[in-house]
């Protein structure tokens, strides 16, 4: 059930962009209840992907966590006297044109890149998870008006309105987050309210409806606690994506602007100084794609834990 | 058939209607007077009136919107803040290279993806098969603009085979133009690469469980003949209709490709757009490709109840 933001995979087949609109009788959701919760992680821990991946998200967070102790410089501090160096003992990575230490940098773009990943996931958990459980139980027009609405949204190329929305708001890391938390939007309220649509014509569902309890009381107690796997999967996939649309508007200049250690704006100047130091824009690149991977294979992974023959479907 | 369609214009109205409200309201983002943020702060009270008024700025936001929606249907999509040019000129004279780009990438992206596809799917423990399934969890993790600059760094300035940025015309030197979109069309093209390979796989996978395949072989097909022309044919209908679907993909990374290798596409309108806060042509050219976008989803849907008519009945 769950994809990637359409920006980084495929999209639903289109057949099941047709019948998604419908109603339809889909396998039972897998809930993460504590009974399968074993099985879960044995199904994980056996899943050499997926390990991978966490060891790499493990290996991110932990650098952004002890970067003033792992990095040997200050990533602030210029040295015109050692610009454009190559890889050396004291300098692992070389340095960048004002002489500031890209390992050091690296490091600290860990930060950074987190907050980039993390911050617009959430916005669109708050805004897009209750929009989803609305449309799939009030259904009739306010279902078809925010369908519609989501629709639309996804009509534009994610980076374009990405960068249409800090050109208006103005350019830096706050805003680059807002941005890329409304292009994440459209994906949760979709998802969710799929799985709304499928939940709520369940026995246990129908069963609370009939001693009386509340849409409300329905969406947020029995049906969103049945959402949480999928949120958990979504999230981890919408980092890696909300990672990579931040650093190409960093590389555009409209992220984080300098002189924080954003690896997006770093390979933009990497790519200036390509010729000089290739390091400059190897390292933060390097960075990205590897962080990027990282929450990919963790979140496949936690979508295939459940039932592993979906594997490659 | 003709209900079908219908069904699907009657969805695809609201959505444009919608999309176009976006796009105005985009400018309502612009913290502050626009007047002010393009003219500067040194700009006369005089200045200002004018700019408002020329631009409309002074009136209510619906009916601003029913204005500027009026013109656009008429293709008038205003003129540039700074230059005075229509926009829908700018867009004109930028748009064959944003076009030739995505064409490319497309054709990468499928010359990659079907082949490595099949592979994967009928020898998934070959040395190509195992090659395509990482290669695609690689391609998918891989940012355009890191792949473009290490694509520069090796074939550009380590190689000397190909330049590593700048546009020559078509129409003035058919194989320099080629050289100059190579190495772009492989950066954009990749990452579909990566997905046409893996929609190629698993549908190659469905379509090879099926009982005709098994009749095939059983009656003694030779086995590459099964596998082209009964499976792959089958296989490729969701690959194709993927791929169209993947325009707004397509031109989200050209923005970016276009930047890294200084084509002078419709990316970089808006790149330099974003740069000069020549917001109507950045509204301008978001409106252009998110229309685009709906109508390829919309021809790719009718396609696709055009060849399977169990889609029709369901939507």
């Amino acid at each position: 059930m769950t994809s990637r933001p359409a920006y980084l995979e495929a999209p639903e087949a289109p057949a099941d962009r047709a019948l998604a609109r419908a109603p339809r009788v889909a396998a039972a959701p897998r809930p993460l209840a504590a009974g399968n919760a074993a099985r879960f992680f044995r199904h994980l821990g056996r899943d050499r992907l997926a390990m991978a991946g966490g060891a790499m998200v493990g290996l991110v967070v932990v650098l952004a966590v002890l970067a003033p102790v792992v990095a040997p410089f200050d990533p602030a501090v210029q040295s015109p006297v050692e610009r454009l160096q190559g890889p050396s003992r004291l300098h692992p990575l070389g340095t960048d044109e004002f002489g500031r230490d890209v390992f050091s940098r690296v490091v600290f773009g860990a930060r950074i890149s987190l907050v980039v990943g993390v911050v617009p996931v959430l916005i669109a958990l708050l805004v897009g998870v209750p929009l989803g459980l609305l449309a799939g139980t009030a259904s009739g027009l306010v279902d078809t008006i925010l369908m519609r609405v989501i629709d639309a949204l996804l009509s534009f190329p994610a980076i374009l309105l990405a960068i249409a929305i800090v050109a208006m708001l103005g350019p830096g890391l706050g805003n680059a987050m807002i941005a890329v938390g409304i292009i994440n939007i459209p994906y949760f309220t979709r998802l969710i309210r799929g799985q709304t649509l499928v939940l709520r014509e369940l026995d246990f569902v129908l069963a609370a409806r009939a001693i009386g309890a509340s849409s409300l009381r329905l969406a947020v107690r029995h049906i969103l606690p049945n959402n949480l796997s999928l949120i958990i999967v979504q999230s981890s996939l919408t980092i890696a994506a909300s990672i990579v649309v931040e650093s190409s508007l960093s590389f555009l200049g409209l992220g984080a602007q300098p002189p924080a250690p954003a690896w997006g704006s770093m390979l933009k100047m990497g790519y200036e100084y390509l010729l000089r130091n290739p390091t400059m824009a190897v390292s933060p690149g390097a960075a990205i794609f590897l962080t990027v991977l990282g929450f990919n294979l963790l979140g496949d992974g936690l979508r295939d834990a459940p039932d592993p023959r979906l594997r490659d479907r | 058939m003709a209900a079908y369609i219908v069904r699907r214009l009657i969805w695809a109205a609201p959505v444009a209607l919608l999309v176009s409200v976006i796009t105005f309201s985009l400018l309502y983002l612009i913290p502050g007077d626009p007047a002010v943020m393009v003219l500067g702060e040194q700009a006369t009270p005089d200045m200002v009136r004018d700019f408002r008024a020329r631009f409309d700025l002074d009136k209510p936001y619906a009916a601003r919107f029913v204005t500027w929606a009026g013109r656009v249907a008429r293709g008038d999509l205003g003129r540039s803040w700074r230059t005075n040019e229509t926009v829908a000129g700018m867009i004109l004279a930028q748009l064959p290279v944003t076009v030739e780009l995505t064409v490319l990438a497309l054709l990468v992206g499928l010359a990659i993806g079907i082949p490595t596809g099949i592979v994967a799917a009928v020898r998934p423990h070959s040395r190509v098969g195992v090659l395509a399934t990482v290669g695609a969890v690689f391609g998918l993790a891989m940012p355009y603009f890191f792949l473009g600059i290490l694509l520069i760094y090796l074939f550009a300035y380590s190689l000397r085979l190909l330049p590593p940025a700048g546009f020559v015309p078509l129409t003035q030197d058919v194989l320099g133009n080629l050289r100059s979109m190579t190495l772009p069309s492989v950066a954009l093209g990749a990452q579909m690469g990566a997905i046409i390979m893996r929609q190629t796989r698993s549908s190659m996978l469905d379509v090879i469980g099926q009982d005709y395949i098994r009749s095939a072989r059983a009656k003694g097909l030779w086995e590459p003949v099964v596998l082209v022309r009964h499976a792959l044919k089958n296989a490729l209908i969701p690959v194709v209709t993927v791929a169209g679907l993947q325009t707004g993909r397509l031109f989200g990374g050209a923005v970016i490709t276009e930047t890294l290798f200084a084509l002078p596409g419709l990316g970089r309108l808006v790149v330099n757009g974003v740069a000069l806060r020549d917001y109507l042509v950045v509204q301008g050219v978001v409106l252009l490709m998110a229309v685009v976008v709906l109508l390829t989803n919309l021809a790719v849907d009718v396609l696709y109840g055009y060849l399977d008519p169990r889609i029709r009945q369901a939507a």
